[in-house]
């Protein structure tokens, strides 16, 4: 971004500086404007440095504030360095290539293991169970002595247990409170009011923080927040295809087939209330998930408009 | 026949490690057209930049090339993705134009890199004093400073964004 006419003496770009300081103080006063307009217009100069000053105000100014809150929050050296450490760590399958969450909230920045946007993991962990986490998940793994604790900080994990030849207890933690795994194999996806479980086979224990816990059997599933728990239901089955790239649906509603392939894309999935009941039958792999789109808009009547890559809307067709 | 004597280096470094860099990246990306894609970006900011390394320091300059693209792209993305996230909510008669989305996710690349370039405690006090509209009274109460400790900060906010606009 260069004017083209040579670089201007430090100390008048910090004299500049210093005008600009003080006018971001809720703006100068009578006597400091007079002062700035007097400097200013002493040397050609002093005006070329403060019109480069202007153009950063311009720039700054391109971007509505709320915007600006929302989208550049802290963000710590420390990502970047990340970013460069994680670009030499081979990457866990499925997804594109970005490793990191669009944002990063200061808990999941102390994650063990997390997945971005449309990206699915499976991990072996050191007692020979096997972790599956689902598009944009972060875990702590916490095994010591006497526990194997896994702490489901966001998203959505399957875990295949195995038996622990040391015989300690296996729990996985969410906010809404600790489940405790008998020889299992079982989906808990965090939700910001609670947490969903669904269990294939094996026996659960659900302890919510505040309120009596319950036992789940093999095919049963369940929903809790720290304070309450819903009536103990039957597992969905489907609930795990995800850990194998798929996305299956039943006579689903589109919509709701939507909110969940969205979770797996970048960017803004939106769907026309017109067509939002229509009922899906098939199974979708994960992989590619604007051949997802195609493909619906084959089998249903709908239209999928493509404002950017990541603003898509389904309409009816 | 005339040879172009600028194309050929570029040409031997090509041939030399084209086919290296993409399997480096792919390693890391495991995604062959995106390998491909940010390789070739590699060569054209090569022959862009006008500073071709020798054949042997070749392997860690185009590294280096890489790891940047990919950064940049990696920011691009998750600048994008947080700001459309952040309109997502809005009525369609306030929904920005796909023009004014570009241009707005411009500006927020341009300021998240001048803010990148600032120490951590100088750009909250920018970040308190252009996007919520602080006074260096209201910001040296939160920061728990002096209000001259504020202007420090300012000013040096100033200079690094300076720093960049103007100097490289």
């Amino acid at each position: 971004m260069k004017d083209g006419e040579g670089p201007i003496a430090p100390a008048i770009v910090e004299q500049a500086s210093h005008w600009l300081m003080l006018s971001w103080d809720g703006g100068l006063n009578a006597e400091q404007q007079r002062r700035f307009e007097l400097w200013r217009a002493a040397d050609p100069e002093h005006l070329r440095a403060w019109r480069r000053l202007e153009r950063l105000q311009g720039t700054l100014a391109g971007v509505p504030p709320c915007t600006a809150r929302q989208v550049l929050r802290e963000l710590p050296d420390g990502q970047r360095r990340q970013a460069l450490r994680l670009l030499g760590v081979a990457l866990l399958i499925g997804g594109s290539g970005y490793l990191l969450r669009d944002t990063l909230p200061w808990r999941e920045a102390f994650a063990d293991l997390r997945t971005g946007t449309g990206e699915r993991s499976h991990q072996l962990l050191e007692d020979g169970s096997r972790l599956a986490l689902n598009s944009g998940s972060a875990v702590k793994l916490r095994f010591s002595a006497t526990e194997r604790r896994i702490r489901l900080l966001s998203g959505e994990l399957l875990l295949d247990s195995a038996p622990d030849p040391a015989r300690r207890p296996l729990l996985v933690e969410t906010n809404a409170g600790e489940i405790q795994a008998l020889g299992t194999r079982f989906v808990v996806r965090d939700l910001d009011d609670g947490a969903r479980v669904e269990l294939y086979s094996g026996l659960l224990e659900l302890r919510p923080r505040q309120t009596a816990g319950v036992r789940l059997r093999e095919g049963q599933g369940c929903w809790f927040s720290a304070n309450r728990l819903d009536a103990v239901r039957r597992a969905d089955p489907y609930a795990a295809d995800w850990s194998e790239n798929r996305l299956v649906a039943e006579r689903t509603p589109l919509g709701r087939f939507l909110v969940e392939l969205a979770r797996h894309r970048p960017g803004i999935l939106r769907c026309d209330p017109a067509v939002a009941s229509l009922p899906l039958t098939g199974v979708f792999p994960l992989e590619d998930t604007d051949r997802v789109l195609m493909a619906l808009e084959k089998s249903l009547l709908i239209r999928v408009q493509r404002l950017t890559r990541y603003w898509v809307t389904i309409l009816p067709g | 026949m005339a040879r172009n004597s600028e194309l050929d280096p570029l040409d031997d470094l090509y041939r030399a490690h084209s086919r290296w860099l993409q399997l480096w990246l792919r390693r890391r990306l495991g995604d062959r057209e995106h390998a491909a894609d940010i390789a070739q970006d590699t060569f054209v900011r090569l022959l862009v930049s006008g500073r071709l390394p020798s054949l042997d320091e070749g392997r860690r300059h185009l590294v280096q090339i890489a790891r940047h693209l990919l950064i940049d792209q990696w920011r691009r993305q998750r600048i994008e993705r947080a700001y459309l996230d952040s309109i997502a909510g809005l009525p369609e008669a306030e929904s920005p134009s796909p023009e004014t989305q570009a241009l707005v996710i411009e500006a927020l690349l341009q300021i998240d890199t001048l803010l990148a370039a600032m120490p951590a405690r100088v750009r909250e006090a920018f970040l308190l004093s252009q996007f919520e509209g602080l006074s260096y009274a209201e910001i040296a109460e939160r920061l728990q400073v002096s209000v001259s400790s504020v202007q420090k900060y300012m000013l040096r906010a100033i200079a690094a964004c300076y720093r960049i606009l103007y100097e490289e």
